[in-house]
């Protein structure tokens, strides 16, 4: 295991009449080159995790590894975490502040450090490129004045820009539509493959899940209530719906049949998957 | 830290300063930011602090709450202090170069700063115990003589119960930005002065640029439940003076008074 979080805990406002745990004994793993998808309700605890593999908030005890290095170490070099760890927020085009997309995208490497102009010209036009956009096109222009989906990939350029190991991704496709969610889905996945880096992504879209991650957990309250790959999760649809969530489509409709026809199998993530097994019943 | 800010919040809890009609309370409040300044010594000022005290104790809200309000403007008041100490001519108690420190004017400083911290507190109170709606209501009231003059007593009360209702709201949003712009390498806390005015710019211009998409936000929502203020408007639950906003005015009014009469009460000779 790459990354490995062992116990962490978190309390918010301690000591006070509206304290709540937002995590409570959490630990996982996660393997080098490899995606894992977290999915959980809006206060399971979700954005804290995320907050902590970035060093943004220490754990009230715990630990976090990443290689060789303990990042909840009190004296561990800030910095050092920023360089590892690459994280978007949710609604990633809300931090956008330079005049151009090119300044906005190198604000991160300048912070890491990276001063000569040459090199921050070429990371700038490589974070750009893998975002899909043109970066001669767009370079000049305002951030404020690009279409939605685009101020999001820039927004996700300029963590990219930073070379992390890991990249987190706090709901990436909220507030898309249907195109621009399934474009972005395929620019991440290619990302991590590319890179080879390790992705985390937060998502409540079980499909955007089924779709990438090679590991998920479920976080309830603060919680790990379940973990495993995708098909080991969304087998125990009963447990994910007592949560208050759901399974991917087409594993939901696979449920329904196997309700009404016995064999069926319902470890089904996607359509090719489903029509295949929908076929052997049928030929049966 | 950006959450300490108690500065505007609600504090829900069940108690007799809640249970008061919001009139009754910004009235007092008002007297008492008055009170504040027309104590001239420091015994007043501890009539002013037992009666908080009480009001505090009597709120349910917990102190430490209110003092972790108090953690933010205390760059303030530390600057009020020095300033005061440094400024003031007289007896001089010690000196180092172009730097002196009066008696009177470390007396000053305590008594500036004293005035500071029972102002912050005492009109916290005010938010820590009023539900904005309330807040809003009883100012519309308090307002509405003025109407017949022409003042819009409605749209002044609605601006500041927005205000208050987005203090929170627009924390919130700071403190989002800040983290974001943290997970980028930004670094808020090393450097110059300059450097650090700098560096709140990736933190100013978002924070701008989302509250203007918030005021729009509000504004279309307001337009389409048809929101037009003024005069026809009516409300679901009628504030009313009950008896114990007479009590807790009359006790009020007697902290007020024993504190106004220090004034006349010359102990600290060199006052």
């Amino acid at each position: 295991m790459y990354i490995q979080v062992k116990n962490l805990n978190y309390t918010y406002s301690k000591d006070f009449p509206n304290q709540t745990k937002a995590l409570d004994d959490v630990s996982f793993g996660i393997e080098k080159n490899s995606i894992l998808g977290v999915a959980g309700h809006t206060g399971s605890g979700k954005s804290t995790l995320l907050q902590m593999l970035n060093g943004l908030l220490r754990p009230d005890d715990g630990e976090i590894f990443i290689g060789e290095d303990c990042i909840t170490e009190k004296d561990f070099p800030l910095v050092n975490i920023r360089k590892k760890v690459g994280l978007v927020f949710q609604y990633p085009e809300y931090q956008l502040f330079e005049e151009t997309v090119r300044k906005d995208v190198i604000y991160g490497p300048k912070n890491l450090g990276i001063e000569d102009e040459k090199e921050l010209e070429e990371i700038a036009r490589d974070a750009i490129s893998k975002v899909g956009l043109d970066y001669e096109m767009i370079k000049d222009r305002s951030p404020f004045e690009l279409s939605g989906g685009q101020k999001r990939r820039v927004a996700i350029a300029g963590v990219i820009a930073m070379k992390p190991e890991v990249l987190i991704l706090d709901e990436p496709t909220a507030g898309l539509d249907p195109e621009s969610r399934h474009e972005l889905i395929n620019m991440i996945q290619n990302i991590q493959k590319n890179e080879n880096i390790i992705l985390i992504f937060v998502s409540h879209n079980m499909n955007d899940i089924a779709k990438l991650a090679d590991k998920m957990i479920v976080l309830d309250r603060g919680k790990i209530a379940m973990e495993g790959t995708p098909r080991e999760v969304f087998e125990k649809k009963d447990e994910l719906n007592s949560i208050g969530l759901g399974v991917p489509k087409v594993t939901e409709i696979m449920h329904r049949i196997s309700e009404e026809i016995e064999g069926v199998k319902t470890d089904v993530l996607t359509l090719d998957e489903a029509l295949e097994e929908i076929a052997r019943v049928l030929n049966d | 830290m950006i959450r300490d800010i108690t500065l505007g919040q609600y504090f829900p809890a069940e108690s007799k300063v809640h249970e008061l009609d919001a009139r009754t309370k910004i009235i007092i409040t008002f007297l008492y930011i008055i009170e504040t300044f027309v104590v001239n010594n420091f015994l007043g000022f501890l009539v002013l602090a037992i009666g908080l005290a009480i009001v505090i104790g009597i709120s349910h809200v917990p102190p430490k709450f209110i003092f972790r309000g108090l953690k933010v403007i205390i760059v303030i008041i530390i600057f009020t202090f020095v300033l005061n100490m440094f400024m003031m001519d007289g007896r001089v108690l010690w000196h180092w170069k172009f730097l002196t420190i009066t008696y009177e004017g470390l007396y000053r400083a305590f008594f500036v700063a004293l005035r500071l911290i029972l102002l912050i507190i005492g009109t916290s109170m005010l938010t820590l115990s009023t539900k904005p709606i309330e807040l809003t209501d009883g100012f519309e009231k308090l307002l509405s003589p003025l109407s017949k003059v022409g003042v819009p007593s409605g749209e002044i009360a609605l601006m500041m119960s927005i205000a208050l209702r987005f203090i929170p709201t627009l924390m919130e949003e700071t403190d989002k930005i800040i983290k974001a712009q943290q997970a980028r390498g930004a670094d808020f806390e090393s450097g110059n002065i300059i450097k650090r005015a700098k560096s709140l710019i990736p933190i100013l211009i978002p924070l701008f640029i989302s509250s203007f998409r918030i005021a729009q936000d509000l504004a279309l929502a307001m337009e389409a439940r048809c929101y037009h203020g003024g005069k026809s408007r009516t409300r679901m639950n009628q504030i009313a003076f009950k008896k114990v906003d007479l009590i807790a005015a009359i006790i009020v009014l007697i902290f007020f008074t024993l504190a106004t009469m220090t004034r006349f009460i010359d102990i600290w000779h060199f006052a």
